[in-house]
Protein backbone atom coordinates (compact mmCIF):
# COMPACT_ATOMS: atom_id res chain seq x y z
CA UNK A 1 0.00 0.00 0.00
CA UNK A 2 1.19 3.54 -0.67
CA UNK A 3 2.70 4.80 2.58
CA UNK A 4 0.99 8.17 2.24
CA UNK A 5 -2.40 6.44 2.53
CA UNK A 6 -1.45 4.74 5.81
CA UNK A 7 -3.24 6.84 8.35
CA UNK A 8 -2.29 4.63 11.30
CA UNK A 9 1.07 2.92 11.71
CA UNK A 10 2.26 0.80 14.61
CA UNK A 11 6.00 0.13 14.48
CA UNK A 12 7.42 -2.37 16.98
CA UNK A 13 5.00 -1.24 19.64
CA UNK A 14 5.17 -2.82 23.06
CA UNK A 15 3.11 -1.97 26.09
CA UNK A 16 3.07 -3.23 29.64
CA UNK A 17 0.12 -2.62 31.94
CA UNK A 18 1.08 -3.25 35.53
CA UNK A 19 3.11 -6.47 35.48
CA UNK A 20 1.56 -7.82 32.32
CA UNK A 21 3.22 -7.46 28.90
CA UNK A 22 0.02 -6.73 27.01
CA UNK A 23 1.46 -5.92 23.61
CA UNK A 24 4.76 -7.12 22.23
CA UNK A 25 6.42 -5.83 19.09
CA UNK A 26 3.25 -4.94 17.22
CA UNK A 27 3.53 -3.87 13.61
CA UNK A 28 0.37 -2.79 11.87
CA UNK A 29 -0.82 -0.26 9.32
CA UNK A 30 -4.31 0.90 8.53
CA UNK A 31 -4.86 2.69 5.26
CA UNK A 32 -7.41 5.25 4.24
CA UNK A 33 -10.69 3.55 3.34
CA UNK A 34 -9.67 0.32 5.04
CA UNK A 35 -11.33 -1.50 7.92
CA UNK A 36 -9.04 -3.56 10.12
CA UNK A 37 -10.55 -5.91 12.65
CA UNK A 38 -8.85 -6.93 15.88
CA UNK A 39 -10.04 -10.04 17.69
CA UNK A 40 -8.82 -12.01 20.64
CA UNK A 41 -9.76 -13.24 24.10
CA UNK A 42 -10.71 -10.89 26.93
CA UNK A 43 -7.77 -8.97 28.34
CA UNK A 44 -5.47 -9.68 25.41
CA UNK A 45 -4.82 -6.02 24.60
CA UNK A 46 -7.35 -5.15 21.91
CA UNK A 47 -8.62 -2.03 23.67
CA UNK A 48 -5.06 -1.07 24.60
CA UNK A 49 -4.21 -1.07 20.91
CA UNK A 50 -7.01 1.38 20.18
CA UNK A 51 -6.08 3.60 23.11
CA UNK A 52 -2.54 3.89 21.79
CA UNK A 53 -3.89 5.57 18.66
CA UNK A 54 -5.82 8.15 20.68
CA UNK A 55 -2.70 9.08 22.63
CA UNK A 56 -4.45 8.45 25.93
CA UNK A 57 -1.74 5.91 26.66
CA UNK A 58 1.76 5.77 25.33
CA UNK A 59 3.80 2.78 24.18
CA UNK A 60 6.75 1.60 26.28
CA UNK A 61 8.70 0.83 23.11
CA UNK A 62 8.13 1.52 19.46
CA UNK A 63 6.05 4.19 17.85
CA UNK A 64 2.49 4.91 16.83
CA UNK A 65 2.09 7.28 13.91
CA UNK A 66 -1.06 9.03 12.84
CA UNK A 67 -0.93 10.49 9.33
CA UNK A 68 2.84 10.16 9.44
CA UNK A 69 3.19 12.03 12.72
CA UNK A 70 4.29 10.24 15.87
CA UNK A 71 1.85 10.27 18.76
CA UNK A 72 3.76 11.89 21.59
CA UNK A 73 2.88 13.17 25.01
CA UNK A 74 1.20 16.52 24.70
CA UNK A 75 0.33 16.02 21.06
CA UNK A 76 -3.18 14.88 21.86
CA UNK A 77 -5.72 17.10 20.19
CA UNK A 78 -3.10 18.39 17.79
CA UNK A 79 -2.68 15.30 15.68
CA UNK A 80 -2.73 15.99 11.93
CA UNK A 81 -5.59 13.60 11.38
CA UNK A 82 -8.67 13.75 13.50
CA UNK A 83 -9.55 10.67 15.49
CA UNK A 84 -13.04 9.60 16.38
CA UNK A 85 -13.28 6.87 18.96
CA UNK A 86 -15.79 4.82 20.83
CA UNK A 87 -13.70 2.80 23.26
CA UNK A 88 -15.28 0.71 26.00
CA UNK A 89 -18.57 2.07 27.35
CA UNK A 90 -19.76 5.46 26.11
CA UNK A 91 -18.95 8.08 28.75
CA UNK A 92 -21.01 11.22 28.99
CA UNK A 93 -21.91 13.82 31.59
CA UNK A 94 -24.99 12.17 33.09
CA UNK A 95 -26.86 15.32 34.04
CA UNK A 96 -26.77 16.83 30.55
CA UNK A 97 -28.74 15.90 27.44
CA UNK A 98 -27.17 14.09 24.50
CA UNK A 99 -27.11 17.25 22.42
CA UNK A 100 -25.49 19.25 25.24
CA UNK A 101 -22.81 16.61 25.72
CA UNK A 102 -21.88 16.53 22.06
CA UNK A 103 -22.07 20.30 21.71
CA UNK A 104 -19.55 20.68 24.55
CA UNK A 105 -17.18 18.35 22.69
CA UNK A 106 -17.77 20.05 19.36
CA UNK A 107 -17.04 23.44 20.93
CA UNK A 108 -13.49 22.38 21.74
CA UNK A 109 -12.09 22.31 18.23
CA UNK A 110 -15.04 24.11 16.61
CA UNK A 111 -14.73 22.09 13.42
CA UNK A 112 -18.49 21.72 13.27
CA UNK A 113 -21.47 23.78 14.37
CA UNK A 114 -24.57 22.76 16.33
CA UNK A 115 -26.44 21.87 13.16
CA UNK A 116 -23.80 19.26 12.30
CA UNK A 117 -24.04 17.86 15.83
CA UNK A 118 -27.80 17.57 15.43
CA UNK A 119 -27.36 15.78 12.13
CA UNK A 120 -24.95 13.32 13.69
CA UNK A 121 -27.42 12.59 16.48
CA UNK A 122 -30.22 12.09 13.94
CA UNK A 123 -27.94 9.87 11.88
CA UNK A 124 -27.73 7.39 14.73
CA UNK A 125 -31.49 7.39 15.17
CA UNK A 126 -31.73 9.62 18.24
CA UNK A 127 -33.74 12.80 18.68
CA UNK A 128 -31.48 15.84 19.12
CA UNK A 129 -34.32 17.72 20.82
CA UNK A 130 -34.62 15.10 23.55
CA UNK A 131 -33.88 17.08 26.70
CA UNK A 132 -33.68 14.11 28.99
CA UNK A 133 -30.31 13.74 30.69
CA UNK A 134 -28.04 10.97 29.48
CA UNK A 135 -28.39 9.19 32.81
CA UNK A 136 -31.94 8.27 31.76
CA UNK A 137 -30.75 6.75 28.46
CA UNK A 138 -30.84 3.02 27.84
CA UNK A 139 -27.62 1.16 26.94
CA UNK A 140 -28.55 1.20 23.28
CA UNK A 141 -29.21 4.94 23.31
CA UNK A 142 -25.88 5.64 24.97
CA UNK A 143 -24.15 3.45 22.43
CA UNK A 144 -25.81 5.34 19.61
CA UNK A 145 -24.77 8.63 21.20
CA UNK A 146 -21.24 7.26 21.49
CA UNK A 147 -21.22 6.48 17.78
CA UNK A 148 -22.54 9.98 17.03
CA UNK A 149 -19.73 11.40 19.15
CA UNK A 150 -17.18 9.41 17.19
CA UNK A 151 -18.39 10.38 13.71
CA UNK A 152 -19.70 13.91 14.16
CA UNK A 153 -16.46 15.72 13.30
CA UNK A 154 -15.91 13.60 10.18
CA UNK A 155 -12.71 12.04 11.47
CA UNK A 156 -9.98 10.54 9.29
CA UNK A 157 -9.53 7.68 11.74
CA UNK A 158 -12.27 5.77 13.49
CA UNK A 159 -11.73 3.47 16.42
CA UNK A 160 -14.59 1.24 17.44
CA UNK A 161 -14.63 -1.07 20.41
CA UNK A 162 -17.66 -3.41 20.26
CA UNK A 163 -19.63 -0.73 18.42
CA UNK A 164 -22.90 -2.63 18.15
CA UNK A 165 -22.99 -3.56 21.83
CA UNK A 166 -26.53 -2.95 23.08
CA UNK A 167 -27.88 -1.94 19.66
CA UNK A 168 -31.17 -3.32 18.44
CA UNK A 169 -31.66 -4.48 14.86
CA UNK A 170 -32.52 -1.00 13.67
CA UNK A 171 -29.41 0.35 15.37
CA UNK A 172 -27.24 -2.28 13.69
CA UNK A 173 -28.66 -1.38 10.29
CA UNK A 174 -27.95 2.29 10.96
CA UNK A 175 -24.42 1.39 12.01
CA UNK A 176 -23.91 -0.55 8.78
CA UNK A 177 -24.88 2.50 6.79
CA UNK A 178 -22.56 4.68 8.85
CA UNK A 179 -19.65 2.29 8.30
CA UNK A 180 -20.23 2.28 4.57
CA UNK A 181 -20.31 6.10 4.47
CA UNK A 182 -17.18 6.46 6.57
CA UNK A 183 -15.19 4.00 4.46
CA UNK A 184 -16.35 5.66 1.26
CA UNK A 185 -15.19 8.99 2.68
CA UNK A 186 -11.74 7.47 3.18
CA UNK A 187 -11.68 6.94 6.93
CA UNK A 188 -9.24 4.39 8.28
CA UNK A 189 -11.20 2.20 10.67
CA UNK A 190 -9.98 -0.08 13.43
CA UNK A 191 -12.62 -2.28 14.95
CA UNK A 192 -12.51 -4.53 17.97
CA UNK A 193 -15.28 -7.04 18.30
CA UNK A 194 -16.12 -10.45 19.70
CA UNK A 195 -18.87 -10.72 17.12
CA UNK A 196 -17.61 -12.88 14.25
CA UNK A 197 -20.40 -11.83 11.94
CA UNK A 198 -19.56 -8.19 12.52
CA UNK A 199 -15.88 -8.78 11.86
CA UNK A 200 -16.58 -10.72 8.69
CA UNK A 201 -19.06 -8.17 7.46
CA UNK A 202 -17.07 -5.00 7.95
CA UNK A 203 -13.39 -5.84 7.99
CA UNK A 204 -11.03 -5.98 5.05
CA UNK A 205 -8.24 -7.46 7.15
CA UNK A 206 -8.48 -9.23 10.48
CA UNK A 207 -5.82 -9.82 13.11
CA UNK A 208 -5.83 -11.73 16.34
CA UNK A 209 -3.89 -10.72 19.43
CA UNK A 210 -2.46 -13.74 21.17
CA UNK A 211 0.12 -13.57 23.94
CA UNK A 212 0.67 -9.93 23.09
CA UNK A 213 1.52 -10.48 19.46
CA UNK A 214 -0.50 -9.83 16.35
CA UNK A 215 -1.40 -12.71 14.07
CA UNK A 216 -3.12 -12.30 10.72
CA UNK A 217 -6.44 -14.10 10.48
CA UNK A 218 -7.49 -12.71 7.16
CA UNK A 219 -5.09 -10.73 4.99
CA UNK A 220 -7.54 -9.55 2.43
CA UNK A 221 -11.24 -9.25 2.14
CA UNK A 222 -12.87 -11.35 -0.49
CA UNK A 223 -14.13 -9.23 -3.33
CA UNK A 224 -17.35 -9.95 -5.14
CA UNK A 225 -17.40 -10.16 -8.95
CA UNK A 226 -20.34 -10.13 -11.31
CA UNK A 227 -19.48 -12.49 -14.17
CA UNK A 228 -21.59 -12.24 -17.31
CA UNK A 229 -21.15 -15.11 -19.75
CA UNK A 230 -22.56 -16.17 -23.09
CA UNK A 231 -24.12 -19.32 -21.74
CA UNK A 232 -24.95 -21.17 -18.54
CA UNK A 233 -22.35 -23.86 -19.11
CA UNK A 234 -19.59 -21.28 -18.57
CA UNK A 235 -21.08 -20.44 -15.19
CA UNK A 236 -21.29 -24.16 -14.42
CA UNK A 237 -17.62 -24.49 -15.30
CA UNK A 238 -16.74 -21.78 -12.79
CA UNK A 239 -18.80 -23.59 -10.15
CA UNK A 240 -16.95 -26.82 -10.87
CA UNK A 241 -13.67 -25.11 -9.90
CA UNK A 242 -14.92 -25.21 -6.31
CA UNK A 243 -15.65 -21.49 -6.15
CA UNK A 244 -18.62 -19.96 -4.40
CA UNK A 245 -20.90 -18.82 -7.18
CA UNK A 246 -24.36 -17.34 -6.77
CA UNK A 247 -26.51 -17.24 -9.91
CA UNK A 248 -28.24 -13.90 -10.32
CA UNK A 249 -30.69 -12.33 -12.71
CA UNK A 250 -29.67 -12.17 -16.34
CA UNK A 251 -27.88 -9.00 -17.40
CA UNK A 252 -28.94 -7.76 -20.83
CA UNK A 253 -30.24 -11.23 -21.52
CA UNK A 254 -26.96 -12.96 -20.66
CA UNK A 255 -26.55 -15.42 -17.77
CA UNK A 256 -24.75 -13.93 -14.78
CA UNK A 257 -23.46 -14.92 -11.38
CA UNK A 258 -21.62 -13.38 -8.43
CA UNK A 259 -18.38 -14.98 -7.37
CA UNK A 260 -16.29 -14.13 -4.28
CA UNK A 261 -12.55 -14.47 -4.15
CA UNK A 262 -9.21 -12.90 -3.40
CA UNK A 263 -8.50 -11.49 -6.85
CA UNK A 264 -7.17 -8.00 -6.34
CA UNK A 265 -8.44 -6.42 -9.53
CA UNK A 266 -10.35 -7.09 -12.74
CA UNK A 267 -7.26 -8.07 -14.69
CA UNK A 268 -6.44 -10.80 -12.20
CA UNK A 269 -9.99 -12.04 -12.37
CA UNK A 270 -9.99 -12.05 -16.17
CA UNK A 271 -6.67 -13.94 -16.21
CA UNK A 272 -8.10 -16.61 -13.98
CA UNK A 273 -11.24 -17.02 -16.08
CA UNK A 274 -9.17 -17.28 -19.24
CA UNK A 275 -6.97 -19.90 -17.58
CA UNK A 276 -9.94 -22.09 -16.78
CA UNK A 277 -11.36 -21.60 -20.26
CA UNK A 278 -14.35 -19.42 -19.47
CA UNK A 279 -15.36 -16.83 -22.04
CA UNK A 280 -17.10 -13.79 -20.61
CA UNK A 281 -19.22 -10.94 -21.89
CA UNK A 282 -18.19 -8.76 -18.97
CA UNK A 283 -16.74 -8.91 -15.48
CA UNK A 284 -17.54 -6.24 -12.91
CA UNK A 285 -16.52 -5.72 -9.32
CA UNK A 286 -19.51 -5.59 -7.00
CA UNK A 287 -19.43 -3.24 -3.97
CA UNK A 288 -19.24 -4.88 -0.58
CA UNK A 289 -22.67 -4.91 0.92
CA UNK A 290 -22.45 -4.31 4.68
CA UNK A 291 -26.09 -5.06 5.15
CA UNK B 1 -7.67 26.59 21.76
CA UNK B 2 -7.39 27.72 25.40
CA UNK B 3 -9.95 30.46 24.82
CA UNK B 4 -12.33 27.94 23.25
CA UNK B 5 -11.97 25.51 26.16
CA UNK B 6 -12.41 28.28 28.73
CA UNK B 7 -15.48 29.70 27.00
CA UNK B 8 -16.96 26.23 26.72
CA UNK B 9 -16.34 25.54 30.40
CA UNK B 10 -17.79 28.88 31.50
CA UNK B 11 -20.93 28.30 29.43
CA UNK B 12 -21.22 24.84 30.86
CA UNK B 13 -20.87 26.03 34.47
CA UNK B 14 -23.31 28.89 34.33
CA UNK B 15 -26.10 26.98 32.65
CA UNK B 16 -26.47 24.13 35.05
CA UNK B 17 -28.88 23.74 37.92
CA UNK B 18 -26.14 23.67 40.56
CA UNK B 19 -25.25 27.30 39.91
CA UNK B 20 -28.88 28.28 40.48
CA UNK B 21 -29.06 26.21 43.66
CA UNK B 22 -25.86 27.84 44.94
CA UNK B 23 -27.26 31.28 44.15
CA UNK B 24 -30.48 30.52 46.02
CA UNK B 25 -28.56 29.24 49.05
CA UNK B 26 -26.39 32.34 49.11
CA UNK B 27 -29.42 34.60 48.83
CA UNK B 28 -31.13 32.66 51.63
CA UNK B 29 -28.20 33.20 53.97
CA UNK B 30 -28.08 36.88 53.15
CA UNK B 31 -31.80 37.13 53.86
CA UNK B 32 -31.21 35.30 57.15
CA UNK B 33 -28.56 37.87 58.00
CA UNK B 34 -30.85 40.76 57.06
CA UNK B 35 -33.55 39.40 59.33
CA UNK B 36 -31.06 39.03 62.18
CA UNK B 37 -29.94 42.62 61.62
CA UNK B 38 -33.45 44.05 61.43
CA UNK B 39 -34.23 46.00 64.62
CA UNK B 40 -37.30 45.19 66.62
CA UNK B 41 -40.48 47.28 66.15
CA UNK B 42 -39.86 49.31 69.29
CA UNK B 43 -36.21 50.13 68.48
CA UNK B 44 -35.76 53.62 67.00
CA UNK B 45 -34.03 53.78 63.62
CA UNK B 46 -30.83 55.83 63.71
CA UNK B 47 -28.06 56.70 61.30
CA UNK B 48 -26.30 53.56 62.58
CA UNK B 49 -29.02 51.54 60.96
CA UNK B 50 -28.80 51.44 57.16
CA UNK B 51 -28.58 49.04 54.22
CA UNK B 52 -24.77 49.21 54.08
CA UNK B 53 -24.52 47.85 57.56
CA UNK B 54 -27.30 45.36 56.87
CA UNK B 55 -25.24 43.98 54.00
CA UNK B 56 -22.03 43.90 56.04
CA UNK B 57 -23.84 42.26 58.94
CA UNK B 58 -25.27 39.52 56.76
CA UNK B 59 -21.90 39.18 55.07
CA UNK B 60 -20.49 37.83 58.30
CA UNK B 61 -19.70 40.97 60.14
CA UNK B 62 -22.54 40.46 62.58
CA UNK B 63 -22.82 37.92 65.36
CA UNK B 64 -25.77 36.23 63.69
CA UNK B 65 -24.47 36.44 60.14
CA UNK B 66 -24.05 32.81 59.16
CA UNK B 67 -22.81 33.24 55.59
CA UNK B 68 -19.09 32.68 56.34
CA UNK B 69 -19.92 29.26 57.75
CA UNK B 70 -21.29 28.07 54.42
CA UNK B 71 -19.59 30.40 51.95
CA UNK B 72 -16.97 27.89 50.86
CA UNK B 73 -19.61 25.21 50.31
CA UNK B 74 -21.71 27.52 48.16
CA UNK B 75 -18.75 28.44 45.96
CA UNK B 76 -17.63 24.83 45.51
CA UNK B 77 -21.15 23.87 44.55
CA UNK B 78 -21.28 26.60 41.92
CA UNK B 79 -17.84 26.29 40.43
CA UNK B 80 -15.62 23.60 41.88
CA UNK B 81 -16.70 20.17 40.66
CA UNK B 82 -16.44 20.30 36.88
CA UNK B 83 -13.15 18.38 36.70
CA UNK B 84 -14.43 15.77 39.12
CA UNK B 85 -17.51 15.20 36.96
CA UNK B 86 -15.40 14.84 33.84
CA UNK B 87 -13.22 12.21 35.52
CA UNK B 88 -16.02 10.37 37.30
CA UNK B 89 -18.14 10.06 34.15
CA UNK B 90 -15.23 9.26 31.85
CA UNK B 91 -16.12 12.26 29.69
CA UNK B 92 -12.56 13.47 30.14
CA UNK B 93 -11.28 10.92 27.62
CA UNK B 94 -13.41 12.46 24.86
CA UNK B 95 -12.17 15.91 25.78
CA UNK B 96 -8.53 14.81 25.92
CA UNK B 97 -8.80 13.38 22.41
CA UNK B 98 -9.63 16.86 21.21
CA UNK B 99 -7.19 19.00 23.16
CA UNK B 100 -3.89 18.74 25.01
CA UNK B 101 -3.86 17.97 28.72
CA UNK B 102 -2.13 21.29 29.42
CA UNK B 103 -4.80 23.30 27.63
CA UNK B 104 -7.48 21.26 29.36
CA UNK B 105 -6.31 21.82 32.93
CA UNK B 106 -5.45 25.48 32.40
CA UNK B 107 -8.87 25.96 30.82
CA UNK B 108 -10.49 24.27 33.81
CA UNK B 109 -8.61 26.46 36.28
CA UNK B 110 -9.30 29.68 34.41
CA UNK B 111 -12.97 28.87 33.93
CA UNK B 112 -13.42 27.83 37.58
CA UNK B 113 -11.80 31.11 38.63
CA UNK B 114 -13.93 33.19 36.30
CA UNK B 115 -17.15 31.38 37.19
CA UNK B 116 -16.54 31.59 40.94
CA UNK B 117 -15.53 35.25 40.76
CA UNK B 118 -18.47 36.29 38.62
CA UNK B 119 -20.90 34.10 40.55
CA UNK B 120 -19.99 35.63 43.91
CA UNK B 121 -19.74 39.16 42.54
CA UNK B 122 -23.16 39.07 40.93
CA UNK B 123 -24.81 37.18 43.79
CA UNK B 124 -23.51 39.56 46.42
CA UNK B 125 -24.40 42.58 44.34
CA UNK B 126 -27.91 41.20 44.00
CA UNK B 127 -28.07 40.70 47.77
CA UNK B 128 -26.83 44.23 48.30
CA UNK B 129 -29.70 45.47 46.15
CA UNK B 130 -32.05 43.38 48.32
CA UNK B 131 -30.66 45.13 51.38
CA UNK B 132 -31.06 48.53 49.71
CA UNK B 133 -34.71 47.78 49.07
CA UNK B 134 -35.42 46.72 52.64
CA UNK B 135 -33.34 49.11 54.76
CA UNK B 136 -32.85 52.87 54.84
CA UNK B 137 -29.94 54.74 53.34
CA UNK B 138 -27.40 56.55 55.50
CA UNK B 139 -29.05 59.85 56.43
CA UNK B 140 -25.89 61.53 57.68
CA UNK B 141 -22.60 59.69 57.73
CA UNK B 142 -21.24 62.02 60.40
CA UNK B 143 -23.92 60.82 62.78
CA UNK B 144 -22.74 57.22 62.64
CA UNK B 145 -21.12 56.18 65.90
CA UNK B 146 -17.40 55.50 65.46
CA UNK B 147 -17.75 52.01 66.85
CA UNK B 148 -19.95 51.15 63.88
CA UNK B 149 -17.49 52.36 61.24
CA UNK B 150 -15.67 49.35 59.78
CA UNK B 151 -12.07 48.90 60.90
CA UNK B 152 -11.09 47.59 57.48
CA UNK B 153 -10.65 50.50 54.99
CA UNK B 154 -12.81 52.68 57.21
CA UNK B 155 -11.94 55.91 55.44
CA UNK B 156 -13.22 54.49 52.16
CA UNK B 157 -16.48 53.67 53.85
CA UNK B 158 -16.86 57.23 55.13
CA UNK B 159 -15.99 58.81 51.76
CA UNK B 160 -17.59 56.36 49.36
CA UNK B 161 -19.74 53.74 51.05
CA UNK B 162 -20.87 52.17 47.77
CA UNK B 163 -17.27 51.74 46.59
CA UNK B 164 -16.56 50.23 49.97
CA UNK B 165 -19.26 47.63 49.38
CA UNK B 166 -17.74 46.90 45.98
CA UNK B 167 -14.38 46.38 47.67
CA UNK B 168 -15.91 43.91 50.13
CA UNK B 169 -17.64 42.07 47.28
CA UNK B 170 -14.38 42.08 45.33
CA UNK B 171 -12.57 40.50 48.30
CA UNK B 172 -15.28 37.85 48.57
CA UNK B 173 -15.01 37.13 44.86
CA UNK B 174 -11.25 36.68 45.19
CA UNK B 175 -11.76 34.30 48.09
CA UNK B 176 -14.17 32.39 45.85
CA UNK B 177 -11.42 31.97 43.27
CA UNK B 178 -9.23 30.38 45.94
CA UNK B 179 -12.05 28.13 47.12
CA UNK B 180 -12.80 26.91 43.61
CA UNK B 181 -9.10 26.21 43.10
CA UNK B 182 -9.03 24.05 46.21
CA UNK B 183 -11.91 22.01 44.76
CA UNK B 184 -10.21 21.67 41.38
CA UNK B 185 -6.99 20.68 43.15
CA UNK B 186 -8.77 17.96 45.10
CA UNK B 187 -10.35 16.79 41.83
CA UNK B 188 -6.92 16.02 40.39
CA UNK B 189 -6.74 12.98 42.66
CA UNK B 190 -10.29 12.37 43.84
CA UNK B 191 -13.36 11.54 41.75
CA UNK B 192 -15.92 11.61 44.56
CA UNK B 193 -18.06 14.69 43.96
CA UNK B 194 -19.07 15.04 47.61
CA UNK B 195 -15.45 15.09 48.78
CA UNK B 196 -14.51 17.60 46.07
CA UNK B 197 -17.34 19.97 47.01
CA UNK B 198 -17.02 19.56 50.77
CA UNK B 199 -13.22 19.78 51.11
CA UNK B 200 -12.80 23.58 50.91
CA UNK B 201 -15.65 24.03 53.37
CA UNK B 202 -14.24 21.50 55.84
CA UNK B 203 -10.78 22.94 55.35
CA UNK B 204 -12.05 26.42 56.19
CA UNK B 205 -13.76 25.25 59.35
CA UNK B 206 -10.93 23.00 60.49
CA UNK B 207 -8.23 25.57 59.80
CA UNK B 208 -10.28 28.24 61.53
CA UNK B 209 -10.49 26.23 64.72
CA UNK B 210 -6.85 25.16 64.57
CA UNK B 211 -5.65 28.74 64.14
CA UNK B 212 -7.89 29.93 66.94
CA UNK B 213 -6.66 27.21 69.25
CA UNK B 214 -3.02 28.19 68.67
CA UNK B 215 -3.83 31.89 68.89
CA UNK B 216 -3.04 32.66 65.26
CA UNK B 217 -6.43 34.15 64.61
CA UNK B 218 -5.37 36.92 62.18
CA UNK B 219 -5.61 34.55 59.21
CA UNK B 220 -8.46 32.35 60.36
CA UNK B 221 -10.41 31.62 57.14
CA UNK B 222 -13.92 32.21 58.37
CA UNK B 223 -12.88 35.65 59.62
CA UNK B 224 -11.17 36.42 56.35
CA UNK B 225 -14.49 36.07 54.52
CA UNK B 226 -16.59 38.01 56.98
CA UNK B 227 -15.50 39.28 60.35
CA UNK B 228 -12.30 40.93 59.08
CA UNK B 229 -14.35 44.04 58.35
CA UNK B 230 -14.88 44.94 61.96
CA UNK B 231 -12.39 42.92 63.95
CA UNK B 232 -9.45 44.31 65.84
CA UNK B 233 -6.64 43.21 63.52
CA UNK B 234 -6.91 46.34 61.37
CA UNK B 235 -5.99 44.70 58.12
CA UNK B 236 -4.50 46.96 55.48
CA UNK B 237 -6.77 47.54 52.51
CA UNK B 238 -4.70 45.46 50.07
CA UNK B 239 -3.84 42.79 52.60
CA UNK B 240 -7.05 40.82 52.20
CA UNK B 241 -7.05 40.64 48.37
CA UNK B 242 -3.32 39.93 48.49
CA UNK B 243 -3.86 36.91 50.75
CA UNK B 244 -6.46 35.43 48.40
CA UNK B 245 -4.41 36.11 45.29
CA UNK B 246 -1.30 34.48 46.74
CA UNK B 247 -3.23 31.47 47.98
CA UNK B 248 -4.93 31.12 44.58
CA UNK B 249 -1.57 31.22 42.79
CA UNK B 250 -0.24 28.53 45.11
CA UNK B 251 -3.20 26.31 44.31
CA UNK B 252 -3.02 27.06 40.57
CA UNK B 253 0.54 25.77 40.65
CA UNK B 254 -0.26 22.74 42.77
CA UNK B 255 -3.27 21.85 40.63
CA UNK B 256 -1.33 22.06 37.37
CA UNK B 257 1.55 20.05 38.80
CA UNK B 258 -0.63 17.29 40.23
CA UNK B 259 -2.84 17.02 37.16
CA UNK B 260 0.16 16.84 34.82
CA UNK B 261 1.87 14.28 37.04
CA UNK B 262 -1.21 12.06 37.28
CA UNK B 263 -1.91 12.37 33.57
CA UNK B 264 1.64 11.42 32.59
CA UNK B 265 1.59 8.49 35.02
CA UNK B 266 -1.62 7.26 33.42
CA UNK B 267 -0.33 7.72 29.88
CA UNK B 268 2.84 5.79 30.58
CA UNK B 269 1.45 3.14 32.90
CA UNK B 270 -2.01 2.78 31.39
Amino acid sequence: MDKINNLVEFTKVSKKLGNKQVLNDINLTVASGEVVGIVGPNGCGKTTLLRLVTGLIYPDRGEVRVSGRAVRLGLIGELPASVGALIESPAFLPQLSGLKNLTILADIQQKINEQAVREAIKRVGLDPDNRKPVKSYSLGMRQRLGIAQAIMEKPNILLFDEPTNGLDQEGKILFSGIMKEQVEQGAAVMMVSHNKEEINRYCDRVFMIQNGTLHPVREQRDKSWLIITNNLSDLEHIYQQGLLLQITERVDGYPAGICKGKWKNRDEMMSFLTEIGVKTVDVREVENDYI
Amino acid sequence: MLTKITKMEIRRAFFRRQALVAFLIMSAFFIQGFEAYRPGPLVPVTANHNFYFAFLYAHGNGASGLLPLVFALIVSLAAGDSLAWDKKSGFIQYVLMRTSYKTYIVGKMVSASVVSFVFVFISELFCFVLAAIQFPNISDINKIHSSFIPKYAGSLFIDHPFLYILLIIFNSALSAVFISMVSVFVSTTVKNIYIVVATPWLLFILLHFVLYSINLTRYAPLDLVGAYILNHFSYRTLEIPFIWIVLSIVFYTLTYFFFARNFKARVYNG
